[in-house]
This record gives C-alpha cells, structure tokens and sequence, in this order.
C-alpha cells in the first residue's frame, strides 16, 4: 500500500501541483504533424486546454479561451501576424501579446496591457511536441525513431479513462506479460477460436531494473533461456517519465503516454519498422495516423489483442488508482523502483535542478540512442509475428506493407540484392 | 462505457493501519519521513516489508517488522 497523500502527490499534474511541475519540464506530442491543418485544433495537456495553430513554418500554441470574452480559440481565424478571436477579433502574436482590439477605439492602448498564455511547439518525426515548463526550454529529444531514415512508420492513438501514472506503472512489470498477453489472451481466444499466443505466454524467471541516463532499463530472463540472451543483456527502457521503448525482430515502438489531466491519458503508439537486411524505404509523404478501438459494440473493453488487454487492466485500476488499497509483492519491485524514482526526481525538481533525461546538450541530440533488444524473447521474429498480429498495429492502414517490408527484408538476406520498397502512403 | 472500480471493501489481508505511520522516521538519520520521502509496503511470503527513501539523507532501506527473530542452532561438538 501507499499513503493516499503520497498517491496524492504522484498523480495529480495540474498547475502549481508538485507532479505538474515535475512534468512540465519535459515535450509531449499532442498530435501528429497531418492533424494540424489551415484551422486550428483544440488539445488538453496537464490540465490546461491549448489550441494550436500552423503559420507558415511555425505552430502558435495559446491558451484555448480568449482572454476578452472567453470564446474558444479553436475557432479563431489564422493570420499573417498570428491568431484572430472568430468572436470580436481580438489578435494575438505568436508570443500572446494582444496586438488589435478592433471594437476598442482607435487611441485606446488596452491592448498592450493583455497577453494570452503561449506555448513552444515543435514537430518531430510526424508528431508535433508541446514545452509547457518555463524558459529556458530544454532541448526536444531528438530519440533514435524519431529521426532514423529507411523505415516505415505508423501512429496509432487512443484516448485513455485514466491516470498517466498507472500506464507507466505498467511499463515495469514485466510478469504482466506472460499473464495478461499470454494466458488471458488465450482464454479470449480460445472461447471465439482464435489463433493463440505462444511467445508471450514465456515463463519469467527472473527480472531487474536500472536506472540510466534516460529512466529505468527493463531486463528478464525467461524459462529455458540465460544472462546472456538479450531480454537480460540488453533489455529495453522506461523512458522517464511518459514513455516506454518496447519492440523486436525490426519492429520498433515508442509507447507515449501523455497526461491530458489527472484522469485522462493521451496514448501514442509510435511504431518503426526498420528490419535487418538490404532494401530501400522511399520516404512517406507523412506518417500515417490511425484511431486505436479499445471499446467493443457492447461497451466493453476489447480483449482480443494486447494494447486492448494493457487498456482494460490500466482503466479497470480505476481512474486514479487507489493504491493505499493495494497489495504489492516481491514481483512489484520495478513498480516500486518507479514511484520511488519519481518521487526523487519531485525533490530534484523542488530543489531547483533539471529531472532525469532533461536534455540541454545539443552535441548529443543528433540522435539519442536507446537500447532494445532485437532478438526479443528469444526469438525476434516470432516475437514480432505475434506483436504485429495481436496488436494494435492490425489496425494500421499500412499494416500489408509492413508485412511486405519484412518479406522483402527477409528476401534480401537470403538473397543478397537490395530491393526497393515503395510505401509512399 | 465499463464501470471503473471504485473504492472496493478491505479483504482479509489488508491490514488496517499507515505504512507511513509505521515507520515514521529515517534509521540514519532520524528525519520525520513525511510525504516528502517515499514509504511503500511490500510483501514477501509472510515478511511485511516496508522500501523506504529519505528525502533529507537521500537513503534508501528496507524496514522489516519482526515479531520473532529465528536462527539455527550451533553444530555441537
């Protein structure tokens, strides 16, 4: 159990709450760069509603309600020199500042005394990135998938009913995977005869956590197999504090879970497709964005595959998980590890220094590294198979040409010719 | 849309008290462990195990109630 003061102070993320300040010294994508066309569209990020805007180059993000009347910004008109209120026409600049008041007479200088609440935005690998902590503004992360080239991408997105916390709770618990991917998923399939998992079902013999420059890496050995297979050498990490690196056998995943407010979750599923072999990837026109289900016609959850299992188990603890009614066990030391992590870092922050994984130093952010295993649970492509086939990815608009990719992929090894994959989607 | 849980009765493992209140202060250096520092109750068997992390002192221990301590007994000779 834990206190709920303490439960308290790990969860909430609004202004002014310790977890909000801690949170907001790092980006969060809020939606991917195809989203964001001549209109502006409306998000919310740790409590606060923003809007954003596209001017020429460079996204405006405001405060979503007009400072004169409270009108939504969302639909405000987009200028030359920044963003109009569709209600009376007051105009803002990208910095906030009031800059015509049209209805106000002409001497009057009431403008200069109004600025809206504004935001730096970014965009990065299909995604565009949110800064809401003060100046100076750490670096955007440049993260390996981000940036690679000769690969396929895919976003897929669901808005989540709970607290961002109990999603990263579940990026460190490493038994979930053989229990609620691999026995439950078989008992969900068995009954409507579905194909089974095999992979995931693998016993976990023995799990660690390290805390590196980035979060926390994640290591298992599974039954049958030792220290030097990659799941223990290599592992995959935590990325501290919203988000987890998971994949094998060419498949790639950042996993973003973004925290909309105490009780919602903005889930990303960042998926790369950049298998081993001897081929060439024509760039897409943009990286395609698709909605992820995790209701069925009755309502409930749907089970049948994993990110839905993940949905079901973190929404299911509740919107805010009361962990002072909880019974944690040995197995639950990486849970553990994390709120302790976590409330280490409130106390860096408090004490005025950067967080783990703040990134300042532009002469490492060409492009950060993160470790992943590759022979993922001992075998990388039936590991991949299954991800690919009993996850989130099936509903992918470009999920054949990911299958294509890694025939392709897996052609050229055999084979030694380079082929060329056209994915333009 | 499901049902989430809500706040569900207390079974007959859960033990009516504060974990932060049972270990209210650090073993190295005697700060009060308020929310400040992290407290968190664990299980192994039947060993109640409390991970704690002060935040004055930057430790990070194990607290283990005992009720009986336990130990072989010498070889003899």
């Amino acid at each position: 159990m834990l206190t709920t003061e303490l439960n308290e102070r790990l969860t909430r993320v609004g202004p002014g709450t310790p977890m909000g300040t801690l949170l907001r010294h790092y980006w969060y994508p809020v939606a991917a760069t195809s989203e964001l066309g001549p209109e502006p569209i409306q998000r919310r990020l740790l409590g606060e509603d923003i809007v954003l805007y596209r001017k020429g180059d460079e996204i405006g993000v405001i405060e979503a309600q007009c400072p004169h009347r409270r009108a939504s910004m969302r639909y405000a008109i987009v200028e030359e020199r920044g963003i109009r209120c569709g209600y009376h026409g007051w105009l803002y600049g990208m910095d906030g500042q009031c800059l015509e008041q049209p209805a106000e007479p002409a001497s009057s200088t009431f403008k200069d005394r109004i600025k809206a609440v504004t935001y730096r935005a970014e965009e990065l690998g299909g995604l565009i990135f949110v800064y809401m902590g003060k100046d100076p503004a750490p670096l955007l992360p440049r993260f390996d998938l981000f940036v690679w080239d000769n690969c396929l991408r895919d976003v897929g997105h669901a808005l989540l009913p709970m607290n961002w916390l109990q999603v990263m709770e579940n990026s460190v618990d490493p038994h979930h995977v053989e229990w609620l991917h691999g026995h439950y998923m078989n008992f969900v399939r068995g009954i409507s005869g579905e194909q089974q998992a095999e992979v995931l079902m693998r016993k976990h013999e023995k799990i660690a956590f390290d805390v590196f420059d980035y979060g926390i890496i994640k290591r298992r050995v599974l039954e049958g197999m030792t220290e030097e297979d990659e799941d223990w050498k290599v592992g995959h990490p935590l990325v501290f504090p919203a988000m987890l690196r998971v994949g094998g056998g060419g498949h790639y995943q950042f996993q973003i879970r973004v925290p909309v407010d105490d009780t919602h979750t903005s889930h990303f599923w960042y998926d790369v497709y950049k298998p081993d072999g001897d081929y060439i990837v024509a760039p897409q026109e943009s990286v395609p964005l698709f909605e992820v289900p995790i209701y069925d016609e009755k309502g409930d959850y749907l089970v049948d595959f994993v990110d839905g299992q993940d949905v079901m188990a973190w929404a299911s603890q509740g919107e805010i998980a009361d962990r002072s009614n909880e019974h944690l066990g040995k197995s639950d030391l990486g849970v553990i590890m994390l709120r302790r992590l976590f409330q280490e870092q409130l106390d860096q922050v408090e004490g005025g220094a950067d967080p783990l994984g703040v990134v300042r130093d532009e002469s490492i952010n060409d492009c950060i590294t993160l470790p992943q295993e590759k022979k993922k649970f001992g075998t990388g492509a039936g590991f991949r198979y299954e991800f690919l086939t009993m996850g989130q990815c099936r509903y992918s608009p470009i999920a054949q040409d990911v299958l294509k990719l890694f025939e392709e992929a897996e052609k050229s090894l055999a084979g030694g010719d380079a082929m060329h994959h056209d994915a333009s989607v | 849309m499901p049902e989430s849980a809500g706040a569900a009765p207390r079974g007959e493992t859960a033990i009516d008290d504060d974990a932060q209140g049972l270990v209210g202060f650090c073993p190295h250096c005697g700060a009060e462990l308020d929310v400040q520092s992290f407290v968190q109750e664990y299980w192994t068997a039947d060993e109640r195990v409390f991970h704690v992390w002060c935040e004055r002192c930057r430790y990070v221990f194990d607290v283990r109630p005992t009720a009986r301590v336990t130990t072989h007994e010498p070889a003899h000779e």
